[in-house]
């Protein structure tokens, strides 16, 4: 070894030699050459983005913003030609809390702050997760204890229910129901029971195929028709049965996948030591695919949330359906852009913000997994 | 008692008992159904499809008048259904594509500007979409005053018309020729494929075999047959135009809302396929000197495809499904026809339903069946 280093040539150039370092400049000048102006390509996509936002907004905003009317006592106030958005502005109280008797809106308060409660709940680290689990699980109780009445509070019949409130109540009760059936579903699906298994997987292959819009008419409309004479279901219900159904499928699907996630090891050891099947799952494979399914599940959620619009088609008036409510009334008659773009700004904002919470969330148990 | 515990036994007893609580189930809706439906006088049975329909669609690939039977308008809205189903499927994929490429550009604007639009978009529910699109065509100018480009095609707050061709005697042959160009370069490429794959020379260009064998031949058969081709030129007369190709205000929207909101979910689809492929393809494909664009369709794309398929498919039998939304703004598809108009004047809501799911769940085994024989074509082969 020693020889070949000794028969090196003389004539390499010693590494030694200082090169000068390479120019890193990093100040916003290289900043946007390198991410605006690499190429000629992008260069020309540059521009053209440039011109197109320089052409459109000054538009938009005028309109939007600028030129548009925000309060005033009636339609007639507006008249800066551009956005009207009194139907808005005027009615927030409506669009929140829909016909819900004035006095009691408190208990509509209260009922968000226990349906946001779960997402700092979900996030603890110092509450043990089955206090969690009791929770969520009794949160449609809660809020059906809140906003229907019971225990000493005054009953408001369920028609009452209108505007965010609904889209809120909506989108709570079938998120917290559907999971418990979502769960046997997804049991089901993988269950070694030949029967068990095609039964759970004829239902969600069926369910997923058809439009939720079809059980929704069928729970409208024909549901006097298959139940026995003389019973009678609210609307309401038989709307949150189908929500209910339809989107415990879905989310049997991603539990099936977060089950499906966790080393076959784990099933065949707690078999090796006597634990049954229902203790082997509650408390050896849900725990743990449950929690690595949480960000999609939240996904989910997210997918329900924009799903309770769809009542609206069936006649009951949540966000969407009392915007267009208030289209037919005479007086905001014609502002289909301003509500519905308003209407699109609540809901965005609140699946961002959804959104952004199961990113974070996801993060998290990543980093508790390392 | 020992049974009980006897693993095999209870699981035929599990087993039995779901399969009769299921049966009873059914049994019992039934029977309350078929007791109400005696109580009102409905006879059940699909005869119904032969009656008279009596009532008229907006919209009709095929002729259809308002004394055809329900069968016809069941045909009506499964076409229509079909129809908006595969122009969002395509329109939405093109977007998506668009979209996770410029979200994945080195450009900050174009990626940011992308990234500013699906998040809107897929955040949104696609009813309120439809709604806004809905609210912009409806402040369109009226029919007189319509935009027009080359005084062919004209928006206005009725829709959109544009010039309709109508084929003569003598086009099909021109279909024939293209049809057949397109099988014979499909042929040539496979084979040239083969000598590739064997010497790894090209035999044959993509370029020429289009040129060549596809549009080359079909028009010269379409000037030899004396361009058998008329286009039917909407014309502004009185308060309406005449003539040509109209895209309902209600067609226009749901196409337009289903391309966005989708093409916002798809968009995600082919990004993090395209990101779970490794870093070092597309260094290694950069490094052998192969140019940006044949590396993304040739390197990067066909190994995403893989990723990106199965969910995909989910999206594209949500499309089919979603049609159905058209019911909120008007749209005749086969919701509104037999599920909507059908069902409300016959009153049978079994059948009319029956019908419609059954469609809706023939299209998607057959995606389902289509999805996993890709899958199976595309599936890395592990020796």
């Amino acid at each position: 070894m020693t020889d070949s280093v000794a028969q090196l040539p003389q004539n390499v150039p010693s590494l030694s030699v200082a090169r000068p370092n390479p120019v890193v400049s990093n100040g916003p000048v290289q900043w946007i050459r390198e991410n605006l102006f690499s190429s000629w390509l992008n260069t020309a996509i540059t521009l053209f983005i440039f011109y197109l936002l320089a052409q459109a907004l000054p538009i938009a905003l005028d309109w939007a913003i600028l030129s548009a009317t925000f309060s005033g006592a009636d339609r007639d106030a507006c008249t800066g030609g551009g956005a009207c958005w009194l139907a808005l502005t005027n009615r927030f109280s409506f669009l929140v809390y829909g016909f819900y008797p004035e006095g009691d809106r408190w208990r509509v308060d209260l009922a968000f702050v226990l349906g946001v409660a779960v997402f700092p709940l979900l996030f603890s680290r110092r509450i043990p997760k089955k206090y969690v689990v009791v929770y969520i699980g009794l949160l449609p109780l809660a809020l059906w204890l809140v906003l229907n009445g019971g225990f000493g509070l005054p009953t408001v019949e369920s028609h009452r229910f209108g505007g965010f409130m609904l889209t809120f109540y909506l989108a709570a009760i079938s998120m917290c129901l559907s999971l418990p059936v979502a769960i046997l579903l997804a049991l089901g699906r993988q269950s070694k029971l030949p029967i068990i298994r095609w039964l759970a997987t004829g239902y969600i292959e069926f369910i997923r195929s058809v439009p939720i819009i079809t059980f929704l008419f069928m729970a409208s409309l024909m549901a006097q028709l298959f139940l026995p004479a003389g019973v009678e279901v609210d609307q309401l219900f038989r709307v949150i049965a189908v929500m209910v159904f339809v989107s415990a499928v879905y989310k049997a699907e991603i539990i099936r996948g977060g089950i499906q996630g966790i080393p076959a090891g784990q099933v065949e050891a707690a078999k090796a030591l006597g634990v049954g099947y229902w203790r082997t799952m509650a408390y050896i494979i849900l725990p743990q695919a449950l929690r690595n399914t949480v960000p999609a599940l939240i996904n989910n959620f997210i997918g329900v949330v924009k799903e309770t619009s769809l009542v609206m088609i069936v006649g009951l008036l949540d966000l969407t359906g009392l915007a267009m409510a208030t289209l037919e009334s005479q007086e905001w008659v014609g502002l289909d852009l301003e509500v519905f773009i308003g209407i699109s700004v609540i809901f965005f904002t609140i699946n961002m913000v959804i959104s952004r919470y199961g990113i974070f969330l996801e993060r998290n148990i990543a980093r508790m997994r390392n | 008692m020992s049974a009980l515990y006897n693993e095999r036994f209870r699981a035929y007893f599990i087993q039995a008992f779901a399969l009769v609580a299921v049966i009873a189930l059914f049994v019992a809706l039934g029977h309350n159904a078929a007791v109400k439906l005696e109580q009102n006088g409905i006879a059940s049975g699909f005869g119904f499809l032969n009656d008279t329909a009596g009532y008229q669609i907006s919209m009709a690939l095929i002729d259809y008048s308002a004394s055809d039977t329900h069968w016809d308008a069941y045909l009506v809205g499964l076409l229509n259904t079909l129809l908006i189903a595969v122009l969002t499927i395509i329109s939405a994929t093109s977007v998506g594509l668009l979209v996770a490429l410029g979200r994945l550009s080195s450009n900050w604007v174009l990626s940011r500007l992308c990234y500013c639009f699906l998040e809107y978009f897929r955040n949104v529910p696609i009813l309120v979409h439809l709604f806004i699109i809905y609210g912009i065509v409806l402040i369109l100018p009226p029919v007189r005053k319509s935009w027009t480009l080359f005084d062919s095609f004209y928006l206005s707050n009725r829709g959109f018309v544009m010039p309709k061709p109508g084929m003569e005697t003598g086009f099909s042959f021109v279909i024939l020729t293209f049809v057949a160009g397109i099988a014979l370069a499909y042929l040539l490429a496979r084979r040239s494929k083969e000598t590739f794959n064997r010497e790894g020379k090209r035999t044959s260009f993509l370029s020429v075999k289009i040129l060549g064998l596809v549009l080359l031949p079909a028009t010269v058969v379409f000037f030899a047959l004396g361009a058998p081709l008329s286009w039917s030129i909407p014309v502004l007369k009185g308060f309406n135009l005449r003539g040509g190709l109209t895209l309902s205000p209600e067609f226009c929207a749901l196409w337009l809302a289903g391309t966005i909101y989708y093409g916002a979910h798809i968009s995600e689809v082919i990004r993090s396929g395209i990101l779970a492929v490794s870093k070092g393809q597309r260094e290694a494909s950069i490094a052998l000197g192969v140019s940006p664009i044949r590396t993304m369709m040739q390197v990067i794309l066909p190994q995403a495809m893989r990723i990106i398929v199965p969910p995909m498919a989910n999206y594209y039998v949500n499309i089919t499904k979603n049609s159905a939304l058209g019911i909120a703004i008007g749209y005749p598809d086969l919701m509104a026809t037999t599920g909507g108009t059908s069902l409300n004047l016959t009153g049978q809501a079994i059948e009319c339903l029956v019908m419609v799911m059954a469609t809706y769940c023939f299209f998607n085994l057959l995606t389902a069946l289509l999805m996993n024989y890709y899958n199976k074509k595309v599936s890395l082969v592990r020796n």
